[in-house]
């Protein structure tokens, strides 16, 4: 093993196994590697039977940079010689390790291995994004989880509501992305979400902010929730959905704007200190950043509880609207309706509870990525059971582009618990959690 | 250049007939693979190295299928050329251009 051979070993190899003179057989060996040398440098390629081929390869010039001295320097276009051995040769050094096989691993199992392995060595690098992918939890989420929080959730919205809030920076892509692409579900879904956050802003103060502080009142806000409906199952109750969401947006986007005006005049006189300068696009940015202003302003409360008791009768019109506009779905949206009123009212208490009580412990809490921290153990902390980060990836799939590497200082938002879906004792509960686990890994995966 | 064409040339240097150069040729190839197999490496002076090199082992995604496959660790035959025959390549090089 790892003895270094000579040229002299081989031809005394060769002497003995070939009954020649040592002489000769010198002369030949020599000769052998001197006419593979002569054949590569005449651009030949040359085939040795039981050996392999040898063969000159260009390399085409490349910019590099000198380690030392850090200047850029161009290696200049050269040659190579390459020798591919021949399979015979290939097995018979390979003995060693012959039967070894590639194993196939369990997609699965390996991906939550994966998933501890990783968050132990997490790194703040951002793993780059596929539009695909994001697209895609996009849907999911919107439809599914989203959708099947609401659902059970309207019973007892003070919780429903923080469950699905957001933290700073995911508004701020999202409108941006809004602003971008005018992908209407995404947007709808991104509103109605956004404006439960900036209830839930007020309950928590030590959120970090945007900096897009604009006090105006928000008679819009409120409305947002008619866009979702409950719904159990994605296929085509999906499509179904997306109908009435696109349609429903087209209204919005009418009625938004007139409203705006309206909007714009009584900011303008309620509130003379900020020079807001809204333009038409604007517009939703500034009614989902209006609630965590009022925080600080005391005067507006009371406009802004005028205005939601406005936004309810808007509401109302305008799901008048919308169900003549589809009235395929008239059923959904009447379900829809109910649940849209009791939380249009508890937004508007909220408003104002919260404002009493803004230092205490409560869900939804945000936590802060450090060293170490993966949403399995953050699961395991405030629901316990691991099983059920795919709540906390839900309410945060805008932030982890992959939910096994959460970059560092990402701040997740912690949905209150809920003792329908995150009971660990449960049985139910966490299979329903393992079944939106693989959906979510076979998502990432695809 | 084919095996052929290789034993015709070399038939040529040595005085040796055909049958006897193809054999001599075999001989030394088995040779130099015995030696590789055994984990050791041959250095021709002027020419360059043969040796065998260790991959080690490792995961493998078919990005069509997803699928993971773990890729056992292997020994792998190789040839490093000498120094003068990188010397050859370099003047090769500039000769070309």
């Amino acid at each position: 093993m790892n003895t270094k051979f000579l040229l002299q070993d081989l031809t005394d190899q060769l002497s003995e196994q070939g009954n020649i003179k040592k002489k000769d057989a010198e002369e030949f060996v020599k000769s052998f590697f001197k006419i593979i040398e002569d054949a590569l440098f005449q651009g030949e390629i040359v085939k040795i039977n039981g050996f392999g081929t040898f063969k000159l390869i260009k390399v085409e010039p490349r910019k590099s940079v000198n380690v030392s001295t850090g200047q850029e320097i161009e290696i200049k276009e050269h040659f190579k010689i390459t020798f591919t051995p021949e399979q015979t040769l290939k097995e018979l050094v390979n003995i060693p390790f012959s039967h070894l096989e590639p194993v196939q691993l369990d997609g699965h199992m390996e991906k939550e291995l994966l998933d501890e392995d990783l968050s132990d060595t997490e790194e703040s690098g951002v793993i780059e994004q596929s539009k695909e992918l994001e697209v895609d939890t996009e849907e999911y989420t919107s439809t599914d989880l989203v959708e099947e929080q609401t659902e059970y959730i309207d019973p007892q919205p003070s919780s429903a509501i923080k469950s699905k809030s957001m933290t700073p920076n995911e508004r701020e892509t999202s409108n941006r992305r809004d602003s971008e692409k005018t992908s209407n579900t995404e947007k709808t879904s991104n509103s109605s979400d956004n404006s439960r956050y900036s209830d839930n802003k007020r309950s928590i103060e030590n959120i970090p902010n945007s900096g897009m502080k604009k006090p105006i009142p928000a008679p819009q806000r409120p409305s947002r929730p008619t866009y979702q409906k409950p719904k159990p199952s994605m296929g085509n109750v999906f499509w179904i959905i997306l109908l009435v969401i696109v349609s429903s947006l087209g209204i919005w986007a009418f009625w938004s704007n007139r409203e705006a005006m309206n909007e714009k005049q009584r900011k303008m006189t309620a509130l003379e200190q900020f020079n807001s300068t809204v333009d038409d696009e604007g517009d939703e940015k500034d009614f989902q950043i209006t609630v965590d202003d009022s925080l600080s302003v005391e005067a507006e409360i009371a406009a802004k509880i005028d205005s939601i008791s406005k936004v309810d009768k808007l509401v109302k019109q305008k799901e008048e609207d919308v169900v003549t506009v589809t009235p395929k779905s008239t059923v959904k949206i009447e379900t829809a309706k109910q649940t849209i009123k009791p939380k249009v009212v508890t937004t508007a208490k909220r408003k104002v509870v919260a404002r009493t009580n803004t230092t205490g412990v409560t869900f939804p809490l945000t936590v802060t990525m450090g060293k170490g921290d993966r949403l399995t153990m953050l699961s395991l902390k405030y629901y316990g059971d691991k099983v059920f980060w795919v709540y906390i990836y839900a309410a945060n799939r805008k932030l982890i582009p992959n939910p096994n590497n959460v970059p560092l200082g990402t701040k997740i938002r912690i949905p209150s618990p809920d003792p329908s879906r995150t009971d660990p004792n449960n049985p139910e509960c966490i299979s329903k959690a393992k079944a939106l686990q693989t959906k979510i890994m076979s998502m990432l995966e695809n | 250049m084919k095996n052929k064409d290789f034993i015709q040339k070399i038939q040529q240097t040595v005085s040796a007939n055909g049958e006897r150069t193809a054999e001599l040729v075999e001989m030394t190839t088995s040779i130099i693979a015995k030696i590789l197999s055994e984990g050791d490496s041959l250095a021709i002076k002027g020419f360059g190295t043969f040796e065998v090199k260790k991959k080690e082992e490792r995961v493998s995604v078919n990005p069509a299928t997803g699928n993971r496959w773990m890729i056992p660790p292997k020994l792998v035959p190789g040839f490093k050329p000498g120094t003068s025959m990188k010397d050859k390549l370099k003047t090769y090089s500039s000769n070309e251009y």
